[in-house]
């Protein structure tokens, strides 16, 4: 909820330049009215990155609003305004298997239906959020996809180990990411009916405003005439000047089912596909935003692997898994914070990507909530408390450039405080038992 | 003034806003056998010298010297002094007046500046039945675009034309590859011979040219090899990059306009249309669709340059079926029979029960085998289509028309009582046209013959003022409307000019049958043209056929109407020589239409275009 908060510095600059003539109360109002109509957020994207963080290189130090952000989180200076670091939210309702039941909880709060081999009981906030009447007309009601996922025992399928995402009916079911760069593409862009408009459009377009600056006045203004009328069935398209479908860069390098060959214990390692991750990553950043510029969708999930994460570095000459310097090779908090900065370099450029979005007087990520985390906190202990979670732009009236704390609240409170943000006003979301209401202080 | 008026609509007028010295004004305007200046000049046009500056004529705007002349009258009167013999006193500056353009011997090519055009729906799917072999006729889901043959007429929706040009190019490209099969049949390769570069290579080049209607140069193969990667890309398939290619060619602006450059001939002079632009022209005035091998390939060595070389190739040209298609889409389109509500024309059945749901498609069918018959056989002149005494029939047609011993679905062709009808304008097409689905509307009728006959306009009537026609009891069609008339002397000043025309046509009712009575009444057919060197009583169709058919003024009425659909505009003051020189090659030629198809090749109109 909006509180309305009138501090001492704005009653007196307000009292002092504009005197008597005016009930001071009057003279406020307008920011509370700002306030309270702040709109719904319109999208929502959940970024998951395996195995939790190294939490003293993680949690900032200084204040609320005066911050100074952590090693982990430096790369984030860029857009450290646009950032909410929310610190001691527990995720209580992650109850079950010690992997399964943090990805399961992190998007549901809901526990694992049975230990090892269950999965949610209950719908991801993604779901939630992509079944609210506002989304249903987009191409896609929901988007999810992932860069070198199904690591390990899962073999490079659906498992309680790997998914973040259920659906939004009885039942539950796991919703299995994307996987192929190539086919996401094609599935976005390539057979997408008003991209392909445009960008038929785009070439007819040039065409005459090619041969206008050839011909004479008369010609010119009839082909300028036609260009008029050109433009304006394009801006009829839903896609209009800020949809820039991404470059389809070569992932040939990249084997996007290369979880199908892993070993359980991780010692088949796929060196090509994995020095792709970087290039894979990033075009599928790309196109997730470009999936949200394009008014494709509303709803997105990014996995950074899953919670086996069984692959390695070559880039950070890391030469050993993930999950390795978790714990399978013994806990080694310098190479996992070396990971862990990578990821948050990796956000830091999707924020930076969605903040170049101008959705008509303000940016992508001023309308969007971007919501990062894991499936525990602690690399070797699976420890779930202090969650490593981050929030990032404005929608809803999100109040980002700030540090707030919750002392060990459960994270079903943060996951119902998201779904209020889309103008949904349930008070719980998840296993009730682990959920008593939205947290405060978040706009 | 006598002479003027005769030749009113040709008259083409000037309004000048300043002094007006040098604006040439002559009254040779009409149908006179061309003297021996015209004679020279048409020798020597081609060969680009410049032979006598004009004055004013740029600072000239055009009227149509119609009934509409005499509304802005004063100006006319102007004329009757110095009208036959040459230049206009030199007035006042600031004092409008109205000059005459005209046709001077030995003056240079002129043109007026005309946008590019944009092609017609007509013009549309006969292109894309002979590239694309698409005989769907796609363009008539467009908005219709009927007469007057503009694509560009300020009316017609841009709009809609362009989100439809669109969506037309999306769905054939859609077909085209939407299989194996089609994609092969489109491409004229097999991928799995030629590799996709290789199909790649074979396609697009011959593909956008074909629709260009012109060789590519170096920019456009460039594009269009992006164009196609950019298919191939979105769509991940060979296909794909067919697809863009052909969605991006058939909205381009070289499809559906005729882009032309020209290439400069002398200094201050119109250019002449390069021989690819020629091809063009001469395609869609003859043919309305695009050039074929043999234009293509004269094209090519430059062979479309000289009169005798365009002229050569219009001969030929006349010999294919689609110019037949053109001659029958002028006249279905001059006589409004292309609109689609004609083929949902229906009356009351009681009254008409030989008038089927079949008959419109049937009267159409007759109307296009007597314009083919009178234009491409016999003496092939306008006289044969205003008054010919026989038209064409099956057994249905043979039961509207009350006529015997005709049988069979087939058309034949069939002698008509000549003391009945005569010519096109007597054949149930036209006369259940102009009808509502319970009587005939002799101003319809008159309206017709009066615009498209006799070129002749009239001012819109006043918006409020639509009397209902009185009741019919007791009293003719014709009795009704001249009732009406009477009440309404605000209604008078015009219909006077127009419905004595449609009273001719009082002996054919609403479906075009034959009556001698109406109602018990006998039929007055009798009237009177007021103006026009027809002028005169007449008594029945086939009277004021006759009249017709001997006149000068709807001859070059005729011609006028040529230029507007061949050349798609309205003639303009600089087309002074270019009507002079149709005027005088249809009466050289005895009104023999397909001699004045040949002349609209060979006027300046057709082979200059105006200066960049």
């Amino acid at each position: 909820m909006t509180k309305f908060q009138l501090n001492r510095r704005s009653v007196l600059k307000g009292a002092g330049s504009i005197a008597i003539a005016l009930p001071w109360l009057e003279i406020m109002a307008p920011r509370r009215v700002a306030r309270a109509a702040a709109s719904p957020a319109q999208r929502f994207l959940a970024v998951y990155q395996p195995g939790g963080t190294v939490l003293e290189k993680w949690t900032p130090t200084g204040t609320e609003t005066a911050f100074t952000l952590s090693p982990i989180l430096a790369p984030l200076e860029p857009v450290k305004d646009k950032i909410l670091v929310v610190g001691d939210l527990d995720m209580k309702s992650a109850i079950g298997e010690q992997r399964q039941a943090g990805i399961i909880a992190w998007l549901t709060g809901s526990v694992q239906g049975q230990s090892g081999t269950g999965y949610a009981t209950g719908p991801s906030i993604d779901q939630i959020i992509a079944t609210l009447p506002a989304n249903a007309k987009k191409s896609q009601p929901s988007l999810s996809m992932a860069v070198r996922w199904g690591t390990g025992k899962a073999h490079g399928a659906v498992s309680p180990i790997d998914i973040a995402n259920y659906a939004n009916v009885t039942g539950f079911a796991p919703i299995a990411p994307a996987l192929d760069p190539v086919k996401i593409w094609r599935d976005l862009f390539g057979t997408n009916a008003k991209i392909w408009d445009k960008s038929i459009l785009d070439f007819v377009d040039r065409r005459y405003a090619t041969l206008a600056s050839r011909l004479g006045a008369a010609d010119k203004q009839r082909l300028e005439e036609h260009l008029t009328q050109l433009r304006e069935i394009e801006k009829a398209l839903p896609v209009s000047g800020r949809c820039v479908v991404p470059t389809l860069v070569d992932t040939s390098d990249y084997n996007p089912a290369s979880g199908k060959n892993s070993a359980d214990d991780g010692t088949i390692k796929d060196l090509a596909t994995d020095a792709a991750i970087p290039k894979v990553g990033k075009l599928m950043i790309d196109m997730m935003v470009m999936a949200f510029a394009c008014d494709l969708t509303a709803v997105g999930t990014l996995q950074w692997s899953d919670t086996e994460a069984k692959h390695t570095f070559p880039w950070l000459n890391l030469p050993e898994t993930h999950a390795f310097y978790q714990n399978d090779g013994g806990y080694q908090p310098v190479q996992l914070e070396k990971i862990c900065t990578w990821y948050s370099s990796q956000h830091a450029y999707l924020l930076q990507q969605m903040a170049k979005v101008d959705m008509g007087g303000h940016t992508l990520l001023d309308e969007s909530v971007v919501f990062f985390g894991s499936e525990r906190q602690h690399a070797a202990t699976y420890a779930k408390t202090s969650m490593p979670f981050l929030l990032a732009g404005g929608g809803g009236g999100l109040r980002s450039g700030r540090w707030v704390t919750y002392n060990h609240l459960s994270h079903n409170n943060l996951l119902v405080s998201i779904v209020n943000l889309f103008g949904d006003s349930r008070t719980t979301v998840g296993d009730a038992r682990y959920c008593t209401g939205p947290l405060t202080n978040l706009t | 003034m006598l002479e003027l008026r005769r030749h009113r609509h040709l008259i083409l007028v000037c309004a000048l806003f300043v002094s007006t010295a040098g604006c040439e004004i002559q009254s040779r305007l009409g149908s006179a056998p061309p003297d021996a200046g015209t004679s020279d000049r048409d020798a020597s046009s081609l060969d680009g010298g410049a032979k006598e500056a004009d004055g004013a004529s740029d600072r000239a705007g055009i009227v149509d010297a119609g009934p509409l002349a005499d509304v802005v009258a004063p100006p006319t009167d102007a004329l009757d002094g110095g009208g036959t013999d040459g230049n206009v006193p030199p007035t006042d500056a600031g004092t409008d007046q109205i000059v005459v353009f005209a046709c001077l011997p030995n003056s240079a090519p002129r043109v007026p500046v005309v946008p590019l055009r944009r092609l017609t729906n007509f013009e549309y799917n006969n292109t894309v039945r002979y590239i694309l072999a698409d005989t769907s006729r796609p363009a008539d889901g467009l908005p219709f675009d009927g007469y007057p043959n503009n694509a560009d007429t300020p009316s017609l929706p841009m709009a809609d034309f362009i989100n439809g040009y669109h969506q037309l190019a999306h769905a054939f490209a859609v077909g085209a590859t939407k299989d194996a099969v089609s994609l092969k049949a489109l491409i004229k390769c097999d991928v799995a011979v030629d590799g996709e570069a290789g199909c790649q290579k074979k396609f697009v080049e011959p593909f956008v040219s074909s629709i260009f209607r012109r060789p590519l140069d170096t920019a456009d193969t460039a594009d269009f090899a992006a164009v196609f990667a950019k298919g191939r890309e979105l769509s991940g398939d060979f296909a794909g990059g067919v697809r863009a290619v052909v969605e991006v060619a058939l909205q381009s602006p070289e499809f559906l306009y005729r882009v032309e450059f020209g290439k400069p001939v002398a200094a201050n002079q119109p250019v002449r249309p390069t021989s690819f632009e020629m091809a063009s022209r001469l395609s869609y005035l003859l043919w309305g669709s695009s050039p074929d091998s043999a234009l293509w390939d004269a094209a090519t060595q430059d062979q479309l340059q000289t009169k005798e070389q365009i002229a050569a190739q219009a001969r030929r040209m006349l010999g294919d079926d689609r110019a037949r298609e053109v001659v029958k889409y002028f006249y279905l389109q001059l006589l409004g029979l292309n609109v689609p509500s004609f083929m949902t024309l229906s009356f009351e059945p009681a009254t008409f029960p030989t008038f089927t749901s079949d008959m419109p498609s049937l009267l159409l069918q007759e109307t296009s085998a007597f314009i083919d018959e009178a234009t491409w056989q016999g003496a092939g002149d306008l006289q044969t289509v205003l008054t010919a005494p026989f038209t064409f029939m099956n057994a249905s047609l043979a039961r509207l028309y009350g006529v015997s011993g005709i049988s069979g679905d087939s058309l034949q062709k069939v002698a008509v009582d000549s003391k009945k009808r005569a010519g096109i304008l007597t054949q149930g097409s036209v006369l259940a046209s102009t009808s509502s689905s319970t009587r005939e509307s002799p101003t319809r009728r008159g309206k017709l013959v009066f615009e498209r006959i006799l070129c002749r306009t009239l001012q819109p009537p006043p918006s409020a003022v639509v009397p209902p026609l009185p009741d019919g009891t007791g009293l003719t069609t014709r009795g009704r409307y001249e009732q009406i008339q009477s009440q309404s002397p605000q209604c008078k000043d015009c219909h006077k000019e127009m419905d004595p025309l449609g009273f001719a046509f009082e002996h054919f009712d609403a479906a075009g049958r034959w009556r001698d009575t109406e109602g018990g009444q006998a039929i007055d057919a009798t009237g009177e043209l007021l103006q026009t060197d027809a002028k005169g009583k007449f008594d029945g169709a086939v009277d004021l056929m006759a009249r017709l058919a001997q006149s000068h003024d709807v001859q070059n009425c005729y011609v006028g109407n040529w230029m507007s659909f061949g050349y798609g505009r309205v003639p303009a003051p600089e087309d002074a020589c270019s009507t002079q020189s149709l005027q005088d090659a249809f009466a050289q030629a005895k009104g023999n239409v397909r001699e004045l198809l040949v002349a609209l090749t060979q006027t300046d109109a057709f082979l200059y275009k105006s200066a960049p």
